[in-house]
């Protein structure tokens, strides 16, 4: 039996266990036109009112007795009042050279919160798939990108934050020709003038050639593209090292441009070499590897243990300085086995020859079966970072308080963060 | 609207387990898929292009839920069992089994296009449109998927 048919086969074997879903659940009304709201509150559809007075009338009763027994409880035992997470008593003492403004998605809209107070700034909609998100140095510029449901062309759109004001944010369509292909990673300059893409096109399922391109971002022009000569494939396995774009980045200021690559030395995806590469995009080229040199090796060692394996390089972020930002990743061989004493969950950052320089944050986790840190910004020196650490049990994340964490990583502190209002930590900027 | 969900929904949450794993995750990403379309639904009457929005924004509700759950750059490692599927899988054989745990270590864009092209039998053209990317990124993804599901299975490499 062919692959192609082993999969038929188990998909809809698997699909025929599902046999009734649970009834559509919907707001009572539409909300008006440009004024959705992602949180909109689910309710039941209306009933019969005569329906409603049976146990409506009661149950209105008994929760206003409740409520007030309640309240006097809680006026009694209230301690002085305590600051809430979102008021700006609160907010830490975080330094001003960490940015305060994100933007994350949900489902096909992008969120713009303040990480301070937790408090959503606005929900951005283009009426299609935002897709991918990414950030100037200014804490107020970011480039969202748009990649329709029924078309191909992905489009992208500035978006400016005037926190404060009336209406906060400004979006503007980019005059940036739509491109057809697979983008799979994008970087806004520091100054917020260029935008470079990396996209790979493919006429065969071999020969996927990988691109990166630089526009400007006022004008929509295209600064330049370097494309990978030769179609080696290597490109094809960048995907799972840059395939949201995070890996991208601008470093010594806004010329020159770092991407991950990965090559194959041998067969199997667990022999990959993974570095940094940099391209000065100043000058002109159009070879991605002749024209761009090796600037940092990824730590691919695999702590293995006859119960758990680790890597001290899950996820990496390169700063700014061209310095490398780990967060380190971990689970368990098989389903019961404890990973937290192997997989270490740690924020490092690390040398140019993959050596590690200094430990930003270590999680004195004690039970899990796998943990995770993800870095989201990190500080030009690489001695800060905005990360995300979550552990997870029997599969599922754990709810305990101590068991994920969102904040901003420096030397071995920790500063909680209010949790994300939407979206995840794999797609946002800051 | 009703009839919409009384027509597609069952289909829809079928593939939105395929992607997440457990039922109850899908049946929460429908609903969201036809909380979306209830907003949008004074510009989408055509039902042809209401199902085609619910199937993308089904696939981007599962991509989120792919993105919290499992997200693991450059490495490779078993994503937790998703709740419930255990028990749902058991009644499957055990070379099913084997073919769904190695579908659930693809990455997101192979699985969408494995699936897509064998479950539903879209075409290329029709799994780009769905997935929001060109047909060349269904074809490589489906091409590099089948790969890595044909070594997965060989070597025995999944749980």
């Amino acid at each position: 039996m062919s692959i192609e048919d082993r999969v038929r086969a188990a998909t809809r074997a698997r699909a025929g266990l599902v046999r009734q879903v649970r009834p559509l659940e919907l707001p009572d009304e539409l909300p008006a036109r440009g004024r959705r709201s992602r949180r909109t509150r689910r309710v039941r559809p209306a009933r019969d009112p005569r329906h409603w007075l049976n146990w409506g009338a009661p149950l209105a009763a008994a929760a206003l007795v409740t409520a007030l027994a309640l309240a006097l409880v809680l006026l009694r035992q209230a301690p002085a009042p305590q600051p809430g997470p979102a008021t700006p008593t609160s907010t830490p003492p975080i330094p001003a050279s960490i940015p305060r403004y994100y933007v994350t998605l949900d489902h096909m809209d992008a969120v713009v919160a303040d990480d301070r107070t937790g408090r959503r700034l606005a929900v951005i909609s283009t009426g299609e798939n935002i897709y991918n998100v990414t950030a100037a140095a200014d804490d107020r510029t970011f480039v969202l990108e748009e990649s329709p449901v029924g078309g191909h062309a992905t489009t992208w759109y500035l978006l400016r934050l005037t926190p404060g004001a009336t209406h906060p944010t400004q979006l503007t369509k980019l005059p940036i020709a739509p491109i057809v292909a697979n983008i799979y990673g994008l970087a806004l300059s520091p100054d917020g003038t260029k935008l470079a893409l990396m996209w790979r096109t493919a006429s065969t399922p071999t020969n996927a050639v990988a691109h990166l391109s630089v526009y400007s971002v006022p004008t929509g022009a295209t600064l330049g593209t370097w494309t990978e000569s030769g179609g080696s494939g290597h490109s094809a396995l960048n995907e799972g090292v840059a395939g949201d774009g995070t890996g991208l980045t601008w470093i010594d200021g806004d010329t020159t441009v770092a991407f991950p690559w990965a090559v194959q030395p041998v067969p199997g995806y667990e022999h990959l070499t993974k570095m940094f590469r940099a391209l000065d995009v100043s000058t002109a080229g159009h070879d991605l590897l002749t024209d761009s040199r090796v600037v940092s090796q990824v730590p691919t060692s695999w702590t293995q243990t006859k119960t758990a394996s680790a890597t001290p390089c899950g996820v990496t972020l390169m700063s700014s300085d061209g310095i490398l930002v780990c967060g380190s990743s971990g689970s368990g061989n098989d389903s019961f086995q404890p990973a937290c004493p192997t997989a270490d969950p740690t924020i490092a950052s690390y040398s140019a020859r993959g050596k590690r320089l200094q430990v930003l944050y270590r999680w004195p986790a004690a039970q899990c079966l796998s943990a995770n840190t993800t870095v989201m910004w990190t500080s030009p020196d690489a001695s800060t970072a905005i990360v995300s650490l979550d552990l997870s049990m029997k599969g599922i994340k754990v709810t305990a308080p101590e068991s994920s964490r969102f904040g901003i990583v420096s030397g071995g502190h920790l500063t909680v963060l209010p949790p994300l209002l939407a979206g995840d930590y794999a797609t946002i900027a800051f | 609207m009703s009839a919409l969900y009384q027509a597609h929904a069952l289909a829809l949450v079928k593939l939105a387990v395929l992607m997440t794993g457990d039922q109850p995750t899908a049946e929460d990403v429908v609903q969201d898929a036809f909380l979306g379309l209830y907003r949008r639904w004074p510009g989408l009457h055509d039902a042809d292009k209401a199902l085609g929005y619910l199937r993308s924004s089904v696939l981007n509700g599962c991509r989120s839920v792919h993105r919290v759950r499992f997200r693991r750059q450059g490495i490779t490692l078993d994503p937790p069992e998703p709740v419930g599927s255990a028990e749902a899988e058991a009644m499957l054989g055990e070379a099913h089994r084997e073919v769904l745990a190695a579908l659930r270590r693809l990455p997101q864009r192979q699985r969408e296009a494995v699936v897509l092209r064998y479950y539903l039998d879209m075409t290329e053209e029709q799994a780009a449109r769905a997935m929001g990317v060109a047909r060349g990124t269904v074809k490589s993804a489906t091409s590099r998927g089948l790969s890595a599901l044909a070594r997965m299975l060989k070597e025995g490499d999944v749980r």
